[in-house]
């Protein structure tokens, strides 16, 4: 009889039983750890609260930015300066296509900077981006088009009409 | 919300904000080069002085396409190296356009902050 196939699966469970014991004892250290809890003694650094982290709250709106990238180190550096403020954001992609669907980062902003920021998206799917807008846009507070842009886009429309809905 | 391509100037040049300036930009949109390039040199003037860039995702440089693979000179990550000249003040010549409005940039796995003047 041949035990080759037998030790091979046999094998195969304990790696896999080994790896995912392994796997959910080993989670993601996040640097929230660095700003909540300073090393320095005596410092004036203020300390960011855990819940009102850029790492925490990404991870509460599952956005690609904390999940899967861990893009938030960084973020929370250069955007920490911003929480509170009238800062002026646009970002390009609103999320249509993602898997966990569109509009992560939108929640993430306005939660992170506060009430007062102006938020902008620059978004290729129309269609996704309007019907995102008419459920989530008075949640969120997506800024609009102003006026005088208005005028420019309707301008623009009626010249660039087939560049903007036909192609990429 | 606006609408439209971001590798199309002008759909870049339409996007203003009602302050007139914006304080932070992402990329976080198709990622391929043109798109992620286009934008960076059309948008970052929009970008008010002591504001910031950003692109995630620059690991596209990487993959194998028609403008991008590793070292590849059309790629987003080696426009980025050419921003290491551009930055010095001293650097005798000027490869972007954007390089001489560009205070520093931090780069990071897959992301990159571009600070303005």
């Amino acid at each position: 009889m041949n035990l080759l196939p037998i030790f091979l699966g046999i094998s195969y469970l304990v790696m896999l039983v080994v790896g995912i014991y392994i796997g959910q004892n080993t989670p993601y250290t996040s640097p929230v750890k660095y700003y909540t809890k300073s090393v320095l003694q005596n410092t004036t650094v203020t300390v960011v609260d855990v819940n009102a982290s850029f790492a925490f709250i990404g991870a509460k709106y599952k956005t690609d930015k904390v999940t899967f990238h861990h893009y938030d180190t960084m973020y929370e550096k250069y955007m920490r300066k911003y929480i509170g403020t009238n800062v002026s954001l646009l970002e390009i992609g609103l999320g249509c296509g993602m898997g966990y669907g569109p509009g992560a980062s939108a929640y993430l902003w306005r939660e992170y900077l506060g009430e007062k920021a102006h938020i902008y998206f620059l978004e290729f799917n129309k269609q996704c981006g309007e019907a995102w807008l008419a459920t989530h846009g008075p949640k969120v507070k997506i800024n609009t088009i102003h006026f005088v842009s208005f005028i420019f886009f309707l301008i623009f429309i009626v010249k660039y009409h087939n560049v903007l809905w036909q192609s990429g | 919300m606006f609408y439209g391509s971001q590798d199309d100037e002008a759909v870049l040049n339409n996007v203003n904000s009602s302050q007139g300036y914006f304080d932070v930009i992402v990329d976080d949109g198709g990622h391929s080069m043109k798109q992620q390039i286009t934008s960076l040199v059309h948008l970052f003037p929009k970008v008010r002085p002591g504001g910031v860039y950003v692109i995630e995702d620059l690991q596209t440089s990487y993959f194998h396409g028609a403008d991008s693979g590793y070292l590849v000179k059309t790629t987003t990550i080696e426009f980025i190296k050419q921003l290491i000249d551009d930055v010095q003040v001293d650097s005798p010549k000027k490869l972007t356009q954007i390089g001489p409005t560009m205070f520093s940039f931090e780069i990071g796995n897959k992301i990159c902050f571009f600070n303005k003047k």
